[in-house]
């Protein structure tokens, strides 16, 4: 009786902090054979057990590509049962769009598969490299877990992405495509050419502020490309789908806009970033979801990329 | 004085010391007594022993957004209300991130001809954390003031931000139009460099950390500000600060990396009277 009630009190001890213990991850068939879990918003947190990103997954006659693995393991593998509540089909690869934490750290989920294909970015590897330690240890801090070995994330083996790589599904071409620095400096995109359907990652977001890790020219740019996709349907990195997608990306532009044009003439008055942050782009604030929370951040990369403009 | 031997002594202990405060408190969230935080108290006691470290209050003031969202990048201000006369005046400022791997982020050295001391700089977070700015002036005093940061977490980091640059080593300079002759003129000084960081962790195998480590900005002959830094500092290091041109001069810049690469520059300084 005694054994029973430590065993007891452990469980709720340890069940209290547990990360993510999510029953079910819901997946909604948006297209023919393309399967997507909408996720909320950012940031991760044990109010939502990191459940902030969009990923899903498309099925061919031959096997399944998983796109983004979510921000734990234990997402990583509510996915892979979503895929086999709808097809035997095995899966055969996984796109990572990029290495923000919420895309990336659920891999491991999938990385037992045998000839498991995972497709990155050529430079996802070095910021692999380069954040993980960090964010592993917010995971770890975020969600109490004892330990993130099982998140280590070996680079080795993924397929790199230097342009645009076609794989068979069966009977369904993908195309997966690496983009010069926007979102991130190593984004990745899939297009299923037979239902037109457009996986963007985080290159466009819906309802919550887009965010800019890289670089703000190069991500004007790249929206210009996008606008003129024209996608049958389209799953973003964040948000709804409900929206038309030229509206959804001449929306960001805009922003993107707004933001280059304020920065550049804060610049031009020699203000200082610990101001410029409070009062570029704040305009903008009443359109988009969690604006307070990670504009500042944008004026920052903004700034840092255009007080080295000539 | 705190010599750079003894710094680079200090930075090596630091580095572990660093780690055994993180892990400890990595999950204490809420804004602690700042006077007597461990490990802050480990940090103090190797940079300034027994000394008496008094409330910067009208002295030296610290500014920053104190809720991260950048930890990349996280613009700080330093505000000395001291005049830089030659019998008083600010002659060392210490930047210290309490929780960072290397808490000490720099010493920045002024003098007289710094003309008043404003320091603005950009500094990397690995978590919550104290960041102290302490002024140690030329009799020897001691003044401090101090912000609790908050990190939201989310998808940005430390380092890794801006890939490869093939505009490594440019420096640029960035001030008003006009320079006034005696008075404290404000310039930024920007260097564009990776400032690596040198947790091995975050490095592929076999790659020894780049980041700038020392900076000195002369105005011909007179030093105006020298600093000894490290990769606490944010990639593409920006510094901004006063100086306190007589007449026309040189203002320049020399920069030098832990792969012992030089990096310098210098601008005309032409000067008018108000």
């Amino acid at each position: 009786m005694r054994l029973f009630i430590i065993i007891l009190g452990l469980s709720l001890i340890f069940g209290a902090h547990a990360v993510a213990q999510i029953e079910e991850l819901t997946v909604r068939e948006i297209s023919q054979g393309n399967y997507v879990h909408i996720g909320r918003f950012p940031p991760a947190s044990s109010d939502n057990h990191a459940d902030v990103a969009n990923i899903g997954f498309i099925v061919g006659e031959k096997c399944v590509l998983i796109i983004d693995a979510g921000n734990t393991i234990d997402i990583g593998e509510r996915l892979r049962e979503a895929v086999t509540s709808v097809t035997d089909r095995p899966i055969c690869a996984i796109a990572v769009t990029h290495v923000h934490p919420d895309h990336l750290l659920g891999l491991n989920a999938f990385t037992d598969l045998p000839g498991l294909a995972i497709y990155g970015h050529h430079r996802l590897p070095k910021q692999i490299q380069r954040r993980s330690r960090y964010y592993l240890e917010n995971l770890r801090d975020t969600f109490e877990l004892e330990s993130t070995d099982r998140y280590r994330i070996e680079t080795d083996n993924f397929t790199l992405v230097d342009g645009i790589v076609e794989l068979d599904l069966g009977n369904r071409i993908v195309q997966i495509r690496s983009w010069d620095p926007a979102h991130t400096d190593h984004d990745l995109t899939v297009w299923d050419t037979r239902t037109r359907t457009f996986w963007s990652g985080d290159l466009v977001f819906s309802e919550h502020v887009p965010i800019l890790d890289s670089n703000i020219r190069g991500f004007s740019k790249v929206l210009d490309e996008l606008f003129e996709i024209d996608p049958d349907y389209y799953v973003v990195g964040h948000g709804s789908l409900d929206s038309p997608w030229e509206s959804l990306v001449a929306k960001q532009k805009y922003y993107l806009s707004v933001l280059m044009d304020e920065t550049r003439r804060a610049l031009r008055h020699n203000q200082s970033l610990i101001d410029a942050v409070n009062e570029v782009g704040w305009s903008e604030r009443d359109k988009w979801i969690n604006f307070d929370k990670y504009h500042r951040r944008n004026v920052t990369t903004s700034f840092t990329d255009l007080e080295w403009e000539d | 004085m705190v010599t750079s031997r003894f710094m680079h002594r200090l930075t090596v202990f630091l580095i572990c010391a660093g780690f055994f405060v993180n892990v400890s408190f990595a999950r204490s969230v809420s804004e602690p007594d700042h006077e007597i935080v461990p490990e802050w108290l480990v940090i103090k006691d190797l940079m300034f022993g027994e000394k008496n470290i008094r409330s910067g209050e009208g002295v030296i003031s610290l500014y920053l957004n104190t809720k991260l969202d950048d930890v990349s990048t996280v613009p700080i201000m330093v505000n000395a209300n001291l005049d830089q006369t030659e019998e008083r005046y600010i002659q060392a400022i210490y930047l210290v991130v309490d929780r960072n791997p290397i808490p000490t982020a720099g010493k920045f050295r002024f003098t007289p001809q710094s003309g008043r001391v404003k320091l603005e700089t950009r500094l990397r977070f690995e978590k919550f954390s104290f960041v102290r700015a302490v002024a140690e002036l030329n009799t020897g005093e001691l003044y401090m003031d101090q912000r609790w940061v908050e990190v939201s977490g989310g998808c940005s980091a430390p380092s890794g931000k801006n890939g490869d640059d093939p505009s490594f080593g440019k420096i640029r300079f960035r001030a008003d139009d006009r320079f006034y002759a005696n008075q404290p003129n404000l310039v930024q000084v920007q260097i564009k460099h990776p400032n690596e960081s040198a947790l091995a962790s975050d490095l592929e195998p076999g790659h020894d950390a780049r980041f700038i480590d020392k900076i000195d900005i002369a105005f011909d002959d007179a030093l105006v500000m020298s600093a000894d830094v490290n990769f606490s500092i944010s990639d593409n290091p920006v510094f901004k600060f006063y100086f306190l041109p007589e007449t026309d001069g040189r203002l320049t810049v020399k920069a030098r990396d832990t792969h012992d690469t030089q990096f310098s520059d210098s601008i005309q300084v032409l000067t008018s009277h108000k």
